[in-house]
């Protein structure tokens, strides 16, 4: 009898357990959500892409030819413009094997800022030609300073004839913003060589039609001829080291690598792929493309993984490596099929606008980069790109708020690496990347609704930050109105604390005494200001012994979002 | 207390039921790197290496393997090559032979090409770059070549710009020569030499079975060099003076690519080359010819517009009794002067050609023209005259980096008919 009565009570136990979660299950699912709105590990700042070992990854053979023409002539990836899928609960990007946070997370001082991933080297100034340079449009071979016991190889490149320090420069300049940024990238180094101290080692080798052959003499003049030499006859090069690990080719920008288990995100739904189009037009990357690109399997604890970089910045700045940019660049795809048309049927009486309106070349170090016209939004590389393509405004902003941060001295200062021997280049290149900066900022920085850092103090106190007011971009708040919520996870349902309150400006204070027990709150927070049609933010916080944790942001974009930027979400 | 076995076993049925629910599934990973860590565990089962689709593999074959290089100009070997029977002689496609050392130094080229079954040539060439000992200065060269030419012509129609459509005659023509020349470059941009050499020529009766051979409807006395062999010793000094801004600069440094480099939309190349030729065997054929080659390009709109000019002469002068050889003057018709006429429509022992080219870059892998050109050809240079051109004019598509043609499709007009001509490079 007793066991009946048990049994009897556990089963209507489970049944109303079952009704209940299944109830639950309901619920989150017609919420949108198959778990809680936070996990225990939320905000994560480390993106764990390492825990797979990567054994099957071979060598990706990336054409840059079909790369040319499977972006220009189709369009491939996916072109949802969804928010960026590899972002934290913060709608800010992890670091992981694709990025790492610097000048965005933290100060950097102007000496890192300049050193980026350099390594304190010193080249004895003789060289010993290992190999000929295969790829790439700049010309130059593989050797090693014989004076260096590790026998690390480096790649180094001349500049073109006519605009000694061009390319060189740009590439040291390139190499140390994107490390900025937080891209992995490889050192490079400016140095000078003497032809009469260059010696081909024996086993040297190159590869021309008809298959590797022995490195020779003639080799070597072909290339120095195209080089810009110095009064002295010596030629300044680039030098970039030749990085440890397994070659495993390119990432493109869109889609994943099948042989990475690690590599779950769409290259085009990554942000920091997606946000590299601000850093891009800012820098006139105009070749920013899968050939610039590289991923080497390096191995952690016996583990392997792939790690992917973002090089060769010859072509950066007023750069196009061999000759200076054009006036096309940065202003329109190579293969642009209406003012193609246009101009063929027109026997080119038609001339496009940028055409009309193209600066003049600069200083010969410099090739043609200014900041006369320069549109962010306007501005495109060589040909698109499935992550350029979905950038959105939230992307960008992200970008835009590392781009800000680079004071008008780092930028000098970064400028001052190539060691430009005319002064105006430097002056040249300084002033308009601050120009190209702050149009930046004025572009980007109010794309969204531009609250950051949201933290709630135990006392209750609240405080954030307007980016765009700190910057003096877009319009000023005249306040901001604050809607509390307690906030369930499992549901993801909000019960409003009452009606909006209007701040003038943070810090601003919460009821706490409302918020009882709750393990989650949040507050909506929304800009009163003239112009943009900016949306609230909601920020949530987690009840922590320590205090309130901000463990969310949701930004949504704008009601009517400028021109060349994402729209849904 | 001991859970009873009856509530063990509802417990493990109920959560046998949950199993599979989002709920017990959210329960089960309850961190967000767990999430992460399940989806690429998932993917390191299907995991394999990647490989390119179909287009992609192809190109990588053809260009990053370089089997296109290998097939078209290899250093050593066997390759297709392109054999151009002369200028405006439009393409020849046939198996070729290359050696070469590792520098291209020493190349010996033969090839056989065939355009159609009556249209064909045979050709080796032996060059020596650079022969001079290495520890003279850059700045002198000195090249060799040995040649040798057989070729089934079937455009020919008679001399001077009164030659008859319906004269038109094949022949087969023989010639070798071999060369000898150095030079000095004073600037990267503009070098001068001098030239000495012997050739041979001779016209035989052509093969092609549609046409009257040369020899039965031109006597030896209206054609120049149709009766037997000529032996010719040839001395020339050159002036070439090249500023165009190619890639790269002519003005810093020789061109680096060597394929079709692109085109020049500023600059200027001006051409000089003064030949005299002794007859060694009949003392019929000696005479001197004055090459004037101007060329001058105009930009504007940053050279994404441009206007190409082009004056080209081509002088001869003979004494008294002596003649130029038919197969050594210059003529006017094909794909690169008097664009519109057949390739080598008019013939005869002075040339002068003026042509214009209004390009404009389509974007940076095409671009248009428009062209004009004018063209005569006369037995004299007094007989040379403003009013003996003969104009042809026409529109232009180009494949090429940067303004460059390494394909190019002309449509021409005013001769006869409309002409489709495709060649590589710019006519100028």
């Amino acid at each position: 009898m007793h066991s009946s009565r048990a049994r009897c009570l556990l089963a209507l136990v489970a049944l109303v357990a079952l009704v209940a979660m299944t109830a639950g299950s309901v619920a989150a699912s017609a919420s949108g959500q198959s778990g809680p709105r936070f996990y225990a590990d939320d905000p994560i700042w480390r993106d764990n892409d390492r825990v797979v070992d990567v054994r099957r990854a071979r060598e990706i053979k990336l054409d840059d030819y079909y790369d040319f023409i499977e972006n220009s002539l189709t369009r491939p990836g996916d072109r949802s413009k969804i928010r960026a899928l590899n972002v934290n609960t913060l709608d800010e990007v992890p670091d992981s094997s694709w990025f790492t946070n610097r000048i965005g997370r933290r100060d950097m001082s102007v000496a890192e800022l300049v050193t980026g991933p350099d390594r304190p080297v010193t080249f004895s100034g003789a060289w010993t030609i290992v190999r000929g340079k295969n790829r790439g449009f700049q010309p130059g071979f593989r050797a090693v300073d014989p004076a260096d016991p590790t026998g690390t190889v480096y790649q180094l490149e001349v500049d073109p004839p006519g605009h000694p320090e061009m390319a060189t420069g740009a590439e040291v300049i390139g190499t140390a913003f994107y490390h900025a940024f937080g891209y992995h990238t490889v050192d490079v180094y400016l140095t000078t060589i003497d032809p009469n101290r260059l010696r081909i080692a024996p086993d040297a080798t190159i590869r021309d039609a008809n298959g590797r052959r022995p490195f020779t003499h003639g080799d070597l003049q072909e290339i120095l001829k195209n080089a810009a030499r110095r009064s002295d006859g010596r030629i300044r090069v680039s030098a970039e080291r030749f990085l440890d690990g397994d070659d495993m080719g390119r990432f493109e920008y869109h889609g994943t690598r099948d042989d990475d288990p690690n590599d779950i995100y769409p290259h085009e739904h990554r942000r920091e792929l997606r946000g590299s189009r601000v850093f891009a037009a800012w820098l006139n990357h105009d070749d920013s493309r899968a050939v610039n690109t590289m991923v080497m399997r390096h191995r952690d604890n016996g583990k392997r993984y792939l790690k992917y970089y973002i090089v060769d910045f010859g072509s950066l700045l007023g750069s196009a490596t061999r000759f200076a940019d054009g006036p096309q660049s940065g202003r329109e795809h190579a293969l642009a099929v209406k003012p193609s048309l246009l101009t063929f049927l027109s026997f080119g009486l038609y001339v496009r606008p940028w055409l009309r309106a193209a600066p003049p070349e600069g200083p010969p170090a410099v090739g043609r980069f200014n900041a006369d016209r320069f549109d962010p939004r306007a501005w495109v590389a060589e040909y698109p790109k499935a992550a350029y393509d979905n950038m959105r405004d939230d992307d960008a902003f992200w970008a835009a708020r590392i781009v800000a941060r680079f004071s008008d001295e780092d930028i000098r200062a970064i400028v001052s690496k190539a060691r430009y021997s005319d002064p105006a280049a430097t002056d040249a290149l300084t002033n308009a990347l601050i120009r190209r900066r702050d149009r930046i900022k004025d572009t980007w920085l109010t794309g969204v609704t531009p609250i950051t850092d949201v933290r709630l103090a135990p006392d209750g106190t609240l405080t954030f930050d307007n980016v765009a007011v700190r910057h003096g971009v877009g319009s000023a708040a005249s306040g901001y109105g604050l809607t509390w919520s307690r906030f369930d996870n499992a549901s993801g349902i909000h019960a409003p604390l009452g009606a909006e309150v209007i701040s003038e400006i943070p810090p601003a204070t919460a009821p706490i005494e409302s918020f009882g027990d709750a393990d989650y709150v949040s507050v909506s927070i929304r800009v009163i200001a003239s112009g943009p049609g900016w949306r609230p933010v909601t920020a949530y916080f987690r009840r922590t012994p320590r205090g309130w944790q901000t463990v969310g942001l949701d930004r949504e974009l704008p009601a009517s979002p400028a021109a060349g930027a994402g729209t849904s979400d | 207390m001991p859970m009873p076995r009856v509530h063990a076993q509802t417990a493990i049925g109920l959560c046998l039921l949950l199993v599979g629910s989002p709920l017990c599934a959210a329960a089960a990973q309850r961190t967000r790197e767990s999430l992460a860590t399940a989806e690429r565990t998932r993917k390191a089962d299907t995991a394999r290496p990647a490989r390119p689709g179909g287009l992609e593999s192809w190109l990588l074959m053809a260009f990053g393997d370089r089997y296109v290089e290998r097939a078209l100009s290899p250093r050593r070997g066997l390759f297709l090559g392109t054999t151009l029977p002369g200028p405006n002689g439009g393409i020849g496609i046939g198996p070729a032979w290359r050696f070469s050392d590792l520098d291209r130094r020493r190349v010996a080229t033969a090839g056989l090409a065939a355009a159609s079954r009556y249209h064909w040539a045979a050709t080796a060439l032996f060059e020596m770059r650079n022969v001079l000992p290495a520890r003279l200065p850059d700045r002198v060269f000195a090249d060799l070549s040995l040649g040798f030419g057989k070729r089934e012509f079937d455009q020919f129609r008679g001399l001077g710009m009164d030659s008859a459509d319906g004269n038109r005659a094949a022949f087969q023509l023989t010639q070798s020569f071999a060369r000898a020349r150095v030079g000095w470059r004073a600037r990267p941009w503009w070098h001068v030499g001098a030239e000495l050499g012997i050739e041979t020529g001779s016209a035989a009766r052509g093969h092609d079975d549609r046409l009257p051979s040369v020899h039965d409807v031109f006597t030896t006395a209206e054609v120049p060099g149709l009766a037997g062999r000529t032996t010719l010793t040839r001395a020339a000094a050159f002036l070439d003076v090249d500023y165009r801004d190619s890639t790269p600069s002519t003005r810093t440094a020789p061109r680096l690519d060597r394929l079709p480099v692109a085109g020049a939309s500023s600059g200027g190349r001006y051409q000089v080359i003064f030949a005299a030729f002794q007859d060694r065997r009949s003392n019929r054929y000696g005479f001197r010819q004055l090459t004037l080659d101007l060329q001058q390009h105009v930009p504007f709109l940053h050279g994404h517009r441009g206007l190409s000019l082009r004056a080209l002469s081509v002088l001869s002068f003979t004494s008294a009794g002596q003649h130029v050889p038919f197969y050594l003057q210059p003529a006017a018709g094909g794909t690169r002067v008097g664009r519109g006429f057949d390739t080598f429509r008019f013939r005869d022992a002075n040339l002068l050609a003026l042509q214009a080219e209004y390009r404009y870059r389509i974007n940076p892998l095409m671009s248009g023209a428009v062209f004009v050109d004018a063209a005569q050809v006369a037995g004299g240079v007094r007989a040379l005259s403003w009013s003996g051109f003969r104009t042809t004019y026409g529109v232009g598509l180009r494949l090429g980096d940067r303004g460059g043609a390494a394909l190019r499709f002309d449509l021409a007009f005013g001769a006869n008919r409309p002409r489709l001509l495709v060649g590589f490079g710019h006519a100028f």
